[in-house]
C-alpha cells in the first residue's frame, strides 16, 4: 500500500482516537480529580476547619482549584453531584465547577457565580438549558445546605413571573425577585461571551454587593453545545437554608 | 512506510512484535497525555466562563 494511503488511515485512527480522548479519557481524569477534590472536601469538614465558626462570613477565598462547596441538582436525577473548586482558570475548571472568585460566597447577598464544562471533563454544566422555573439548585458547605430555585424563565411579563416564583418561593422573596433591578432577568438565557455582567452582584448593575441584595446563584457554561459562540446562563435566587448535620438532608435530595 | 519501520526494529519476529505493541502504547499515551489535551484546551467548547476572552 502506498505511503499516501497508509497516511490517510493513520489520520483516520488519530481523529478517532481523539474522540474516544473526548468522550472517556477525559471523563476518566475529571471523574479522578473530582473523586479526590471530593475526599478531600470531606475529610476538611470533619476534622471542623470551619471558617465560618463564630458565624462570621467566609472573608478568604481558598486556593484555586480547591473544593468549598458541594452541588446538587435534584432535576438531574439523584446521583448528580459535584464538587466546586475555586477559582474559573483551565486548571480549576478540569476538576469541577469552578467559583467566580470576584464574585460572592454561597448564601450572601449578591451572586455566587460558578462556571462549568458543558462537554468533556464529565461535562458538568451539559443539560443546563434543561432547567425550568423553580427547579433546585442545592449547594452543601461546611455549616449549611442552601436551596436555589431558577428564576422564572422567559416569563412574558411580571405579573406571570410573580406568579410562577411564587409556586416555590416565600412570598416576599418571590416579589423581590421579580421586580425591581430583578425584574427582568429569566432563570435560563443565552448571552455574549463578553457579557460579564450576567456575574455581577445584581446582574445587570455594576457595583459592590450590599446586605440588602437577594442572595443569587449564576451558573454559565458555553453555548451551543460544541460552541464558544455564546454562554449559557442560569440564575437562581435562595429560597432557604438548612444547618448541615449529619444523616440529614434537605427534602429535594430524598427519593 | 509501516512495512519499512518494522523491518527496522531488531531482533526475532516476537520480539518484534512486542516492540510494536510498546511502541504503539507509548504513541498512544502521548497523544491522550500530551497532544490531545493540547488541541482540546484550544477547542471552542473549552471556553465556558464569561468575560474578557483568554
Amino acid at each position: 500500500m502506498g505511503v499516501l494511503g497508509e497516511l490517510l488511515i493513520t489520520v483516520g485512527v488519530v481523529l478517532a482516537l481523539f474522540v474516544v480522548y473526548q468522550v472517556w479519557w477525559t471523563d476518566l481524569g475529571a471523574a479522578r480529580a473530582q473523586s479526590s477534590a471530593d475526599a478531600e472536601l470531606e475529610q476538611r469538614w470533619a476534622a471542623g476547619h470551619n471558617p465560618r465558626s463564630g458565624g462570621e462570613p467566609v472573608t478568604d477565598e481558598p486556593l484555586t482549584g480547591t473544593a468549598f462547596a458541594r452541588l446538587y441538582i435534584p432535576a438531574f436525577g439523584s446521583d448528580y453531584r459535584f464538587a466546586v473548586v475555586s477559582g474559573t482558570d483551565g486548571a480549576a475548571l478540569e476538576i469541577g465547577p469552578g467559583h467566580y472568585t470576584e464574585t460572592q460566597a454561597p448564601g450572601e447577598p449578591g451572586n455566587f457565580a460558578v462556571a462549568g464544562h458543558r462537554v468533556g471533563r464529565g461535562s458538568p454544566f451539559n443539560d443546563l438549558d434543561a432547567l425550568r422555573t423553580c427547579d433546585a439548585l442545592v449547594y452543601a458547605t461546611a455549616d449549611e445546605w442552601l436551596i436555589y430555585r431558577v428564576l422564572p424563565v422567559d416569563a412574558p411579563d411580571r405579573a406571570t413571573a410573580r406568579a410562577q416564583a411564587a409556586g416555590c418561593l416565600p412570598a416576599d422573596v418571590a416579589d423581590r425577585a421579580t421586580s425591581g433591578p430583578y425584574e427582568w432577568l429569566s432563570g435560563v438565557s443565552i448571552v455574549r461571551p463578553e457579557d460579564v455582567r450576567v456575574i455581577d452582584a445584581v446582574p445587570g448593575h455594576p457595583g459592590p454587593a450590599t446586605p440588602e441584595m437577594l442572595p443569587l446563584t449564576t451558573l454559565t457554561t458555553c453555548h451551543p453545545q460544541y460552541s464558544a459562540a455564546e454562554r449559557l446562563v442560569v440564575h437562581a435566587v435562595l429560597d432557604r437554608t438548612e444547618p448541615r448535620v449529619d444523616g440529614v438532608v434537605p427534602d429535594e435530595l430524598r427519593g | 512506510m509501516y512495512a519499512w519501520l518494522y523491518g527496522k526494529l531488531p531482533g526475532p519476529t516476537p520480539l518484534r512484535v512486542v516492540l510494536v505493541l510498546a511502541l504503539l502504547a507509548a504513541v498512544v499515551l502521548l497523544l491522550m497525555e500530551v497532544v490531545f489535551p493540547a488541541v482540546d484546551a484550544l477547542m471552542p467548547y473549552s471556553d465556558v466562563s464569561v468575560g474578557n476572552p483568554g
